[in-house]
């Protein structure tokens, strides 16, 4: 773990929290509603699926920038305040003119600083009346076990940079594509991380990273919500968040991807269902965007809640046992986000070695935007896209050849500052690559074949380190970046200068 | 022959002052009661002095006699046209001097050939000087204005050093709301957030001090401070080989100190001869009374440059910062700003004409005779704006076949050309009527027309930019522009309808 990383951290949390937490209060507030827990499930509902439909929209015209989503949740609040009400004083020049005269008044009073103090905490004090605190009690536990989860989940993201899942890396590219205007393939998961990726200012990778552990406990907050709604009883709730807490350890490794992102919209729905038909369809729908074709994943994040439901109702003894394990249910579910994605991801792998993915990490972080190309399988592609080019290995393999680049004037005349190309001298053996095209199933990507399969692989790997060991004896500059048991990056800087025609 | 009655004893407020100074005979009796009433003579002095039931029938008595008085002429001081026009020129020298400088030293007081991510920085560090620092010099220019016109020069000056004072904290808190998002988000790599910051505040100050001397109707000083400002880069940059970034924030801030200066002299040299103490100004009054012309003046300049801002941040994936100086988009600019700044002259030379026709008309139609006043005013107004088109037309089909021309070494594009031909040309026509809404103290009319003018900017000049190129962002200006100048015709247009009752208004 370094500093950057915590920092990375903070920026998606506190976007994170933004989007899905202060954008539902302020919906909240402008919505009438008789209960508040009601109300404010349903104002994350239909922000969550605001920006679901609002970048999906944007996003296939190419338009899902800053500008157009501030915009349209600026739209988004003026209407509901509009409905509400709230902006009734703004046509009265009366209640205008009062506000100005108070306005003068404060500035010709000159207000001292004890007394500002003074009149906040006046304010403090009675916006914490507006809250009952035996009607909060039961969720109090409840809060700090969905915190304590999205810390455990952030463990295996703050230690490592590499991604588990495969599917991560087509994520992150299309978050990417998404949020610098491109066209990109939709992906209802991928649309509602725009505006978070807008507002803490990290790249899509950085964002994917950090995102999954807070959807995680958001997951484990809505699961014990629902059991409290169907059982009554936060006890209840605590078990089932740590059991799909703990699931999701195993399922995902923490990081909650398509499938466990819709099933909050799911278990959402059965949660509103008795307050409102109406909302729990259109939070069916939320989580259809999101995950259109339901997979396995989503059976159990869904079916883990309520089956203990189902076993509770029918058997109210087993709600005393429940209750009396909930504590050590929760702490095996925490100690099993933060020990199995270790563990599931091993010491390198899945799908790229941790050295690459730190090489990239510090390459975006050190160098210019746009003046550098980076050499690589197609894993690194992810990283890259936005903030420098990516040429794939197997393209600079077929392109040059030992004979070619062992003649002194030789130079590969990319039109960049710096070239990195990246080799492993131990390649990478992992579950996710395969023998053969038949072993990899439904895993196989005709553009990504060649990194899938292990001999070829290997054979890509030889030939880049041939190709560089050549170039590298009769040329000054190439350098090594980075070096390790496993992986070796070489920096080969411009001859040309620093020309960037590319940019 | 006429028999005329017998003079009646007139009180001496009704004849022409003995020394000579300019007078008018009374256009009916009502003014003549309006007068008598100025000089103290109600009824109860009527009766007992002058012998009449009351007032008016003192009035009525002495309305005759006063209308065979000539009238003393006015000396009005006035300019040709052409004089004026130059007048209004006048605030576009330093930037006439700045271009001289280009030409001459490929570099200016700011600019220049440098970096790309250097040209970003200095870019916006200009733009946000110009948008902080437009409210406050319009708000200050309000106050100094009132106060200097009543004479009152003590205050007058202490209002604008105030105002001074709080542009240059306004100054440092917008630069800092830049810089942290400009950190947080990346949009320039460091150093060069810091250097926006540093053009930023040293602009500021230069726009401030300006701001004085234009106020002051003393635009030569101002041409003076760029031309020391500019001395001093070619100095530093030329001479003692000191980089160009160093040498232009140094030689901005000679140029603004040079014309502190001069501001602080002349307000001393106005002060001179006249005693008094300024008066105390509550914060409270500043704020009820400026804020229209503080919004006007921020709004004004986002309107200006807010394509600008939209062009530098069109998304491109290949671009090595998301914030891009846009160097042809630029030139197109530059060129249609000088059409604007031909076009712009006219406005103070056609606003003084037509508050020159006010006063006439004034005195030529009696009370009963509103509907005519009104009616040769829309008529003014209405030669005044077709002035205006033509003029504007002229210099703008001038300028766009010039280029076409002989323009090849500029090689703008033809189409942003245009574009911005066209919104300064609206911009003007917009900028001709909130002049006029001024004149007649009505500005939140101007606020409430050019606020909803810069939505318009920003909506259509984004989503053109961000659909086709970031060439279109200029579209927005234009869309902008011809809103404002739609919104400001047609508020003026209806104050025009009771000019009587806002002229009237105004001068109280």
């Amino acid at each position: 773990m370094i500093g950057a990383d915590v920092v990375n951290a903070f920026r998606v949390s506190l976007g994170f929290l933004v989007v899905f937490g202060a954008l539902p209060w302020l919906v909240a507030l402008n919505s009438r509603r008789e209960h508040a827990l009601m109300g404010h499930c349903t104002a994350f509902m239909r922000t969550a699926l605001f920006t679901e439909i609002v970048t999906v929209v944007l996003g296939s015209m190419g338009l899902c920038l800053p500008g157009s989503v501030g915009a349209a949740y600026v739209l988004f609040l003026f209407a509901l305040m509009f409905r509400s009400g709230t902006l009734r004083h703004l046509r009265n020049t009366h209640w205008l003119s009062a506000q100005l005269h108070k306005l003068i008044l404060l500035m010709d009073r000159r207000v001292s600083a004890g007394e500002h103090l003074q009149s906040l905490r006046i304010r403090y004090v009675s916006w914490r009346r507006r809250f009952d605190p035996t009607a909060l009690a039961p969720f109090r536990g409840i809060c700090w076990f969905a915190v304590f989860v999205a810390f455990a989940a952030c463990f295996y993201p703050l230690h490592q940079v590499r991604f588990l899942h495969g599917v991560s890396y087509s994520r992150t590219l299309a978050l990417q594509k998404l949020s610098l205007g491109q066209s990109s393939p939709q992906d209802g998961s991928v649309a509602l991380l725009a505006p978070v990726v807008f507002l803490s200012g990290c790249e899509g990778a950085t964002v994917v990273r950090f995102a999954g552990p807070l959807f995680t406990a958001v997951l484990a907050l809505t699961t014990s919500l629902v059991l409290f709604q169907l059982t009554g009883s936060s006890a209840i709730g605590m078990v089932g968040a740590g059991l799909v807490a703990g699931f999701g350890a195993f399922a995902d490794g923490g990081q909650l991807q398509a499938d466990g992102i819709a099933s909050i919209f799911v278990l959402l729905s059965i949660l509103l269902w008795r307050a409102s038909r109406l909302d729990a369809v259109w939070s069916m729908a939320a989580g259809l965007l999101i995950d259109p074709i339901p997979g396995l994943g989503m059976i159990w994040y869904a079916g883990i809640p309520l089956v203990i439901a189902l076993l509770v109702l029918s058997c109210r003894s087993l709600s005393r046992c429940l209750a009396m394990i909930r504590v050590p249910i929760a702490l095996t579910g925490i100690a099993c986000l933060i020990y199995l994605p270790t563990k599931l991801g091993g010491n390198e792998g899945p799908y790229q070695y941790e050295t690459a993915a730190r090489a990239m990490s510090r390459i975006i972080r050190e160098l210019p935007q746009n003046t550098w190309l980076v050499v690589s399988p197609v894993q690194e592609l992810a990283f890259t896209y936005g903030h420098g080019w990516h040429m794939e290995l197997s393209n600079f393999v077929n392109k040059y050849n030992v004979d070619e680049v062992i003649q002194p004037d030789f130079h590969f005349g990319f039109p960049v500052m710096d070239t990195f190309v990246f080799v492993e001298k131990r390649p990478l053996v992992s579950r996710a690559l395969g023998l053969s095209l038949s072993e990899l199933g439904t895993r196989f990507e005709p553009a990504i074949a060649p990194y899938q399969l292990r001999l070829s692989r290997a054979s890509l790997e030889f030939e880049a380190g041939r190709l560089l060991a050549a170039y590298r004896a009769r040329h000054s500059d190439v350098q090594v970046f980075v070096e390790d048991e496993n992986v070796i990056v070489y920096r080969i800087r411009s001859s040309s200068g620093g020309v960037r025609p590319w940019t | 022959m006429t028999n005329w009655p017998m003079r009646p004893a007139m009180p001496s407020c009704l004849e022409p002052p003995a020394d000579g100074s300019p007078w008018a005979p009374p256009l009916d009796s009502c003014d003549v009661v309006v007068r008598l009433e100025t000089a103290g003579i109600t009824d109860t002095v009527a009766r007992r002095e002058y012998g009449y039931r009351n007032a008016w029938r003192l009035a009525e008595a002495c309305f005759p006699w006063l209308r065979m008085f000539p009238a003393s002429k006015v000396r009005e001081c006035r300019q040709s046209a052409l004089v004026e026009y130059l007048k209004g020129l006048s605030f576009a020298l330093p930037l006439g001097f700045c271009c001289l400088a280009m030409a001459v030293f490929h570099f200016s007081l700011w600019g220049g050939d440098v970096s790309p991510h250097l040209a970003a920085a200095v870019g916006l560090g200009t733009v946000s000087s110009f948008v902080t620092t437009g409210g406050v010099v319009q708000a200050m220019a309000r106050r100094g204005l009132f106060f200097l016109s009543v004479q009152d020069r003590a205050t007058g000056e202490v209002v604008c050093w105030k105002w001074v004072r709080l542009g240059a904290a306004w100054l440092v808190i917008c630069g800092l709301a830049l810089v942290a998002p400009c950190r947080f988000y990346h949009w320039l790599p460091a150093p060069f957030d810091w250097i926006a910051f540093a053009f930023h505040l040293s602009l500021g100050l230069l726009w401030l001090a300006t701001g004085i001397l234009h106020m002051l109707e003393r635009n030569l000083w101002s041409a003076a401070a760029t031309v020391v400002g500019v001395c001093s880069v070619v100095l530093l940059h030329r001479r003692l080989q000191v980089p160009l970034v160093d040498a232009q924030l140094t030689g901005i801030a000679v140029a603004a100190v040079f014309a502190f200066s001069a501001s602080f002299v002349l307000f001393r040299s106005r002060r001179c001869g006249t005693s008094g103490r300024p008066r105390s100004l509550s914060p409270a009054l500043d704020l009820y009374l400026t804020w229209p012309h503080f919004l006007f003046g921020t709004l004004y300049f986002l309107l200006i440059f807010s394509d600008r801002i939209l062009a530098w941040t069109a998304p491109d994936i290949s671009a090595d910062s998301p914030v891009q100086f846009r160097g042809d988009y630029e030139t197109a600019l530059d060129l249609a700003l000088i059409a604007f700044v031909l076009q712009v002259g006219r406005v103070r030379a056609s606003s003084v004409t037509f508050m020159r026709k006010i006063v006439r008309a004034e005195k030529q139609h009696g009370i009963d005779a509103r509907s005519k006043f009104i009616h040769q005013l829309r008529q003014a107004y209405g030669r005044s704006t077709a002035g205006f088109v033509l003029w504007g037309a002229a210099i703008s089909v001038g300028l766009y076949l010039t280029v076409s021309r002989v323009g090849a070494h500029f090689n703008p594009r033809s189409d942003t050309l245009l574009w911005a031909l066209v919104g300064g040309f609206l911009m003007v026509i917009g900028l001709w009527n909130s002049s006029l809404l001024f004149w007649l103290s009505l500005p939140v009319d101007v606020v409430t027309a050019i606020a909803p003018a810069v939505a318009v900017d920003l909506l259509i000049g984004y989503l053109m930019s961000r659909l086709i190129t970031y060439h279109y962002a200029i579209a927005g200006f234009s869309s902008g522009a011809c809103y404002f100048a739609v919104l400001t015709t047609r508020n003026l247009l209806r104050r025009l309808n009771s000019l009587d009752y806002y002229y009237f208004s105004s001068s109280i």
